[in-house]
Formats: C-alpha cells, structure tokens, sequence
C-alpha cells in the first residue's frame, strides 16, 4: 500500500523538541536578563553603597588624622620652650618700630634664603632646644614634614629644617591663621612646601600664651604621602582603591600617581561624575587607567580647612568588570547552563514527542490495519488526554461504519433478492405478454377475415335494399299508371260522360273505382314508405296557418263521417296561428288520423279534432269514441302493417302502413305522437309538433341546401331580403294583411325566378332565397331582378300599403364566402341597403 | 415418410365433412370424431401429427382436451390447432397456454385452416 509522502515538515516528536527548548531557552534567556540587569542594578547600589561606606570611613579617619594632629600640634604649642622662644623673640621685637620690624623682617628673610644650612645663622635657630625638639617630632612622626613656629610678626623662631622662607606673615595661611589678632586654626590645601620638599597639607596653630594673648604662629607641614596612608592601603580586589581629588579634578592623593600631576577626568567629565546625585558613575577612562571605572565619591572637606570654598572628593574607583565580576561570572556558567539544559531537553523532548505522538501512532497502526482488512483490530489508547477521547470517539465512528456498513450488505443482498425476483417476475410477464401477444394476433387474424367478409355482406345488402326501393318504386309507378287510367275511365262512366249507365252498372262501376281508390291508397302508402325508409323523403318547411289547415281537414272528411251519421267535431283557436311546417305532411298526418277515427268507431259515434296553441308547440288530437286498442296492443300500433281487429263496419281495410308513415312525418318535423286508449273505450291519438324559431327553420333550409350541393361540389348561393320596421307595419297593417303582403312578395320572387329555388317567409319580414348551383356571380344577377320585382310590386301596390316601405337585400355564396348555414346567413343580411319610396 | 395424419374433433359434422374433404384432397390422412373423449382415446392408440380441436365441443371443452393430448402423449405430442368461433383474444391466450400450437377463428374461408395445418407440418 502506498503511503501518501507528506510534506516535508517537522514530525510531532520535533515540534515537542523543538517546543521544550524553545520554552526553556527563552525562560532562561529572560530569566538571566532578568537576572543580570535586576542584579546589576542591585550590584550598583549596594556597591555604591559599600563604597561608599569606604569612602566615608576613609574621610573620617583622615579626618580623625588631621585632628589628631591637630591636637597633638595644639599640645606642642603648649610646650613652655616653646612658648619662652617665642616670647623671646616677640620681645626682640618690643622695641623696634614696625617699620624697623619689617625692615628687619625683611633683612632676616633676605639673609635666610640666601644661607646655607650650614650658615651659623641657620643653625642658631636651627639648633635651639625648640628647633630640636620640632625635630625629635618630625623624626618620629612620618607624616610630619616640618613644623615651625613663628612670632607674632610672622618671622621664624624655630624649626624642625631650614624652611624656605625666614618671614610668613605675607603667606595667606599665617594671615589666615593670625586672624587679625585673634588666632584661629587653619588647614591648608595641598600644595608643594619648598623647605620640606613634599607635598603636603599645613597645619597652622595660633600660640598663646597664658593669657590666651597670641603671641605666634605654628605651622606644621604634612606630607600627604603619609597622612594618606589610609589611602594608600587601601583596595578592594584587585582594581579598586581610594583616590582623594580636588574640586578641579586633579588628583590629590593616587598611590600609583604623583599628586596634582594628574587630572582624574577632564574637566567636563569631572563635573557630570561630581554632578551626580546617586554618588557614583561609571567612567569609561581616567587619568592614567584606561579601563572602565565604577567610581563612587564623598565630598571631604578637611576641618579647619583654609579652602573653605572648596572641597576634595575621595573616590573609591574600581574596575568595573571587577566589580561586576560576579554577575559576569554568573553570566557565562548561567548560558552554559542554558545550552546544557536545553541538549539535555532535547532527548527529554524527544521523549515527550514520542509519548504524544505514541498514542497518534498506534490510531495510524490501527486504521491502516483495519484499510487492510483486519475489520477487528483493537485500538487501545490510554493517555487520560483529548488523544483518548479522539480515539474513543475514532472507535465509536468505526464501529457506527462497521454497522453502516452491515446495514448495506444486507440492503444490497435484499436488493439483489429482489432484483432476482423482478427479473423472474419480469421473465414471467415477458411470456405472458408473448402469449397475450399472440393471442392477439391470432384473434386479430380472425377478426379480420370476419370483417371482410362482413364487408361483402353488407355490400350484398345494401345492393339488395337498393334492388329492395328501386323495386318498389319502379313498380309503384308502374302500378300508378294505369291505376290512374282506370280511374279515369271509370270516372268518365260514371260521370255518363260515355254515356248513360243503369243503376246496376253505377253500382258495380262505384265499387270498381273505390276499389281503385283504395289501390291507389295502397300503392301510395308503400311508396311514402319506401320513399321515407331510402331516406328520400324530404320536409320542406315554411310558416303554415295550422288553424287553416285542421278545420279544412276536418271539412274534407265531414262528408264520410256524415255517411255514417258520426258527429265530427273541430275545436281550433280564432284567428291565426302560423308555424313552420310542411302543409303537405302534416295533412296527410290528418288524414290517417281522421281516416282511421272514422273507420273505427262505429256509426253515430263521435269524433273530435282539436287544435291546441300551447307555447312552445302545436299540439293536436284526434279522439273517438271506438273500439279503442287494448294495452298490450299498444306498442304495435304505429309498426309497419299492423292492424288490430277488423274495423266495425265493412270498410276498407287498409294497409296498415298509415300509422307508420304518420309517425315517421311527425318525427320528421322533430315532433312526438302517442296514443292513449282502451278496449272499448275509445282512442285518443295525439301529436304536436315543435313551435321552431324561424331561424331554426332559416338554417335548416340553408343546411339541407349544402347538403344537397356539397354532394355535388356545386356552389349555393343565398339571397335575403328583409321589410325595415315590419312590426310597425304589422301593427298599422294588422297581422293577417302584412303576412298576406310578404306572401304576395315570396310570391312574387318566385315567379321571377327562372329555376325553381327554396324561398322561405319570416314572420318578422324577412324572405330567404335558398339558390342551388348558383354561383355569386349568378346569384347577383338574380338579386337585382327579385330587387326589381319588387320594386315594381310596391309601386303597383302603393295603395294598399300604408306609407313608405323600405327593404334591405343581401347575398352570400357558399362555399366562397361562407362555409356553414349560419355564417350565410349571418353574411347575406344586411348588405345593401335599398331605398324605395313611393315617389321612384 | 408417410402421409400425415390428422385428427379432427368438431361437433358439427357439415364442418367435418368439408373439412375432411379438405384435408384429404390435400393429401392427409384424417380422421373425424366428434367427441373429445374420442379423440383422447384415439390418440393414445393410433399416431397422429396434429389434431384440430374446435374449442366449443360439448363433452370436455376444446382446451382441456388440448391438455389432457398433451399430457398422455409420451414423447412426440401432436401438433394442436383450435378453431374455435370466438374472437375473443382471451381465448387464443388460453389455447396458448394450454399448449396449442396454432388458434384459427371459424370463417367462411376455410382455406385459411388448411393452411395453418399445413405450415405445421
């Protein structure tokens, strides 16, 4: 298995390595910074404290030094030699003037310089009791360079060498120390005493006598060599020591340097080291020292000092490295320290890289193993920290994908028990299906030699029903003819047209020609029916007065029905009552009815014929008092040959045919006929026929037109023409009159017209002109002269007519302009608009 | 190689006649029962290379006599043709899953029944 190379980076146990030593490298590097400048700051104050100390305890034991010097000179001038000297010397003087003094003074100091040390003048003072005594002092004190004392005049009286000069007084320490008389202690600065030949300080006393009187001056010359041999012992380690400075900066007392030879720093340097208030500096070179200095200073002012103004300085100075030794010393040991700990870490690191990255290593082992194939390897981690936690949680997610996993073998082995079953389930469909398949087709086969054959029978059929109504047609004309030639012969007899004829002959000729007319009767029935039945028979519909059309009905069957004393009744509302019928049909309907009331009822029965206008239809009746027809006989009634019981009395029998067509034309006008009746009860035959709006009527005519032409592929051509207010002149003309004038109208239109053409009459004034095979262009031509006519007709008519009548004329054609009944119409009307008045 | 033979089952013994003279002018051999017990009693003793059965013969129906052939008929079965006067495709199915082989609706054209048997055999 290839392992996926990381990148190179720095692996676990390295960061920890690299973390611990980098933790512990920068702790320590703090700490010892810490350490070194907190401690060097500490090392500063204290030492400049200790130094300081030192300095101090330096100042004061000079100080104790000089006083006790001091004191010790204060004794000495107690001393009576020296005192009896000096008064002697005072007294020398008692008796000269003060310019003889001066003068002698001078002479003396003159006198003095100039003399050797042999010079017995020198040694008469040098030699005195006083003088050797100072001596005996200088030889045993190291410190002492010379001492001295002098008159109040300031001229010598004794001392321990030949001093330079022979007469102090113009010196500023015997002036000082003179005090105008008063006598006061005094310290002088360092300076070169040219009789002692050292560097030294003075110590000058005033000498008094007794009476506290000053009677002279002592001076004491101390070399500073051994005044400051506290000093000059002084040291602290190697490199430091004590230095004692004046205010200029030179060096007083240096045990490696000549005093005052030597400035400590240069000015400027001097007085930021003495300017600073902590009390001490460091100076990077001084005087003879070329090293960094750690200097700590004291002011110092010697008692009794002449200088008053000024003040030394004791200096304790000390290399710095020196004194800084020790934390420098730490400094070294604590890196070393720093790099050992961290080389030593560095396998602790390790270490601690490893026992982190132990338990990562055995998660790494462990999911590799188990990416192997070792479904069941145990991961055990038990570092107490978020690494365990990480692993519980990793053996929690591989034990959820182990059932996961579970989960959807199983799903995938169900599936797969199911994919086989679909298959199986879809192998068995697939067979059923074929079976279906070829069931079908076998089936399918028949079927479609079956329907063949069908095919051909019913070809055979229909050529037989054709043979069937051509037949009888043919043959009905056939019989028609000659049947008419015998009726008219006869008739010609017995109208005695022939000649006269004997009752026997009227007799036997009468029933010869009823017998005719029932033959014609026959034969017509047949014929309406073979004619209805071949669908040939046609309803053509205009606005009929129905009234009219019952009560002369009835007029013409009054005469039968007188014959056999039968009361026949018609019952028929006044006045008008126009409907779209086809007059022919609905009489011949009338007839059967009527026909067979009186047929069936016997004589001096009743016979009643009503009209009624209902709303939406016509509804007539015809009702006897008869034989009536039972229940059971009652859906035979209207079926073809048909005949219930012999009708009462002889009469003609009939075909049976009657009622059939009569229902068939009452279905013809969409209208419904029925019976009621009972055994000898009577019969009641009732039919009405529809109220159909003249629009209806319009487009049935237009419709049967199209028909008729599109069997052609002629053209059809429809001309209207409508009467502008025709209510108006309804109601001027009344109903009968205006109806009467657009009859007259049609009629007229229809004599203009050369072929014979389907008008139709609206009760609202308007005509429709129905024009087969007639084209738009043809139709025109027609129009313009109907458009003539009846012009013409209107003049003519004037009269009659109340006022002006107006008409509008329009045309369509199908199927150029239009393609169904209704869009003829709606297309023809209206197009032009035609004036005509009385005044053309 | 012999003459074929076929058993025709069918109630109606006009049919079988026309049928019969069919075949024979075909130039099978065959052999008219108007049972279907007949028939299965037939074929179990003499060999016959197909039967016609009509579906509607009274005794046993057309279809399960197609089984019952089937079954009792050892090694080589015979062809199975069903006439039968329905157009009814469940019909044809059935005829299928009995075994027939072939499933012609009664027609006028009786040819059309010759021919089935012939491409059979």
């Amino acid at each position: 298995m290839r392992k996926r190379s990381l990148k190179k980076g720095l692996n676990i146990r390295g960061k920890a390595v690299v973390v611990i030593c980098m933790s512990i490298f920068t702790v320590m590097l703090m700490t010892i910074a810490l350490t070194y400048f907190v401690g060097l700051r500490m090392m500063r104050s204290l030492l400049s404290e200790e130094h300081g100390k030192y300095a101090t305890l330096l100042t004061s034991a000079l100080d104790r030094i000089i006083k006790a010097e001091i004191n010790d000179l204060k004794v000495y001038v107690k001393n009576p030699v020296w005192i009896n000297k000096v008064e002697e010397a005072n007294n020398r003087y008692s008796k000269m003037s003060p310019e003889e003094v001066r003068t002698h003074l001078a002479a003396m100091d003159k006198r003095w310089i100039a003399a050797s040390d042999d010079d017995p003048l020198v040694k008469e003072y040098l030699e005195s009791d006083a003088s050797m005594r100072m001596k005996v002092i200088c030889d045993s004190d190291p410190r002492i360079g010379e001492i001295f004392i002098t008159d109040k005049y300031g001229g010598l009286v004794a001392a321990s060498g030949k001093t330079e000069d022979f007469y102090q007084s113009d010196e500023a320490w015997w002036q000082e120390a003179f005090d105008g008389g008063a006598g006061k202690t005094v310290v002088t600065d360092i300076s070169r005493d040219e009789s002692s030949g050292t560097l030294g300080i003075s110590l000058v006393l005033p000498m008094k006598d007794s009476n506290g009187e000053l009677i002279g001056i002592a001076k004491e010359v101390l070399d500073i060599k051994n005044l400051f041999s506290p000093l000059e012992t002084f040291e602290i380690g190697k490199t430091g020591h004590a230095v004692l400075i004046n205010e200029q900066g030179y060096i007083i007392f240096h045990k490696d340097l000549v005093p005052l030879t030597v400035k400590y720093l240069k000015k400027g340097d001097i007085k930021d080291l003495l300017g600073k208030k902590s009390g001490w500096g460091i100076v990077s070179e001084h005087g003879v020292h070329k090293q960094k200095t750690f200097v700590v200073f004291r002011p110092y002012i010697p008692p009794f000092f002449l200088n008053s103004g000024t003040k030394w300085y004791l200096l304790i100075d000390q290399d710095v490295v020196e004194v800084f030794a020790p934390l420098n010393i730490f400094i070294l040991p604590a890196i070393m320290i720093v790099l050992i700990a961290m080389l030593v870490m560095i396998p602790v690191g390790f270490v601690f890289g490893n026992l982190l990255v132990a338990p990562i290593k055995k998660l790494k082992k462990a999911t590799e193993k188990i990416i192997a194939g070792y479904e069941d390897y145990k991961i055990d981690i038990k570092t107490g920290d978020e690494i365990e936690e990480f692993a519980e949680s990793f053996k929690e997610m591989l034990s959820r994908l182990k059932a996961k996993q579970n989960e959807l073998i199983k799903a995938k082995d169900e599936i797969e028990d199911l994919s086989k079953s679909l298959e199986k389930k879809v192998e068995d469909r697939t067979a059923e299906l074929e079976t279906q398949s070829w069931g079908l087709t076998k089936a399918n086969e028949g079927i479609k030699v079956l329907y063949k054959e069908l095919e051909e029978r019913n070809e055979q059929l229909k050529r037989l029903d054709q043979l069937k109504s051509d037949f009888v047609s043919t043959v009905s004309h056939e019989l028609r003819t000659p049947l008419s030639i015998m009726k008219e012969g006869v008739s010609l007899v017995l109208d005695k047209i022939t000649g006269s004829i004997n009752e026997n002959q009227e007799k036997t000729l009468g029933m010869v020609q009823s017998n005719i007319d029932r033959l014609a009767t026959i034969i017509n029935d047949l014929l309406d029916i073979s004619k209805i039945e071949a669908g040939k028979m046609e309803v053509k519909k205009s606005l009929t007065d129905i009234c009219y059309l019952v009560k002369d009905a009835c007029a013409k069957w009054r005469l039968q029905s007188d014959k056999k004393k039968q009361e026949l009744t018609c019952v028929a509302p006044d006045g008008l009552v126009n409907v779209y019928l086809d007059a022919d049909k609905v009489v011949q309907i009338l007839n059967n009815l009527i026909s067979n009331a009186i047929k069936y009822t016997p004589d001096n029965g009743k016979i009643k014929v009503e009209l009624i206008n209902k709303k939406d239809e016509i509804e007539i009746s015809v009702s006897d008092n008869g034989i009536g027809i039972s229940r059971e006989d009652h859906p035979r009634v209207f079926s073809k040959f048909q005949q219930f019981a012999r009708p009462p009395s002889a009469g003609s029998k009939g075909t049976g045919l009657g009622l059939a067509i009569a229902r068939e034309l009452v279905q013809m006008h969409q209208g419904t006929i029925w019976l009621e009746s009972e055994v000898n009860k009577g019969s009641r035959f009732v039919f009405t026929l529809p109220k159909m709006d003249s629009e209806t009527v319009f487009k049935e005519h237009i419709s049967t037109g199209i028909k008729e032409v599109s069997t052609r592929g002629a053209p059809l051509s429809l001309i209207t023409l409508k009467v502008t207010g025709f209510s108006q002149i309804q109601k001027e003309m009344g109903f009968e009159k205006s109806h009467n004038m657009l009859k007259e109208i049609e009629a007229m239109i229809n004599g203009s017209l050369r072929r014979k053409a389907d008008t139709v009459v609206r009760d609202t004034g308007e005509i429709i002109v129905v024009l087969l095979d007639t084209s738009k262009t043809n139709a025109e031509v027609v129009r313009s002269r109907i458009e003539k006519v009846i012009q013409k007709y209107l003049i003519d008519s004037r009269k009659k007519l109340p006022g002006e009548i107006y008409f509008t004329m329009g045309f369509a054609s199908y199927p150029d302009e239009a393609k169904s009944d209704e869009e003829l119409l709606n297309k023809a009307r209206g197009v032009i608009r035609i004036r005509t008045d009385n005044n053309e | 190689m012999g003459r074929k033979n076929i058993l025709l089952i069918d109630d109606n013994p006009t049919e079988l006649n026309i049928l019969k003279s069919l075949f024979e002018h075909e130039g099978y051999e065959t052999v008219c029962v108007e049972t279907c017990s007949e028939g299965v009693k037939y074929i179990k003793s003499s060999k016959v290379d197909i039967a016609v059965i009509d579906t509607l013969v009274p005794d046993i129906n057309g279809f399960e006599t197609c089984r019952m052939i089937l079954e009792s008929s050892g090694v080589t079965p015979p062809k199975i043709v069903m006439i039968t006067s329905s157009i009814d495709a469940t019909d044809a199915v059935k005829a299928r899953r009995m075994g027939a082989d072939d499933y012609v609706v009664k027609t006028q054209d009786f040819l059309i029944l010759v021919e089935a048997v012939k491409k059979l055999l």
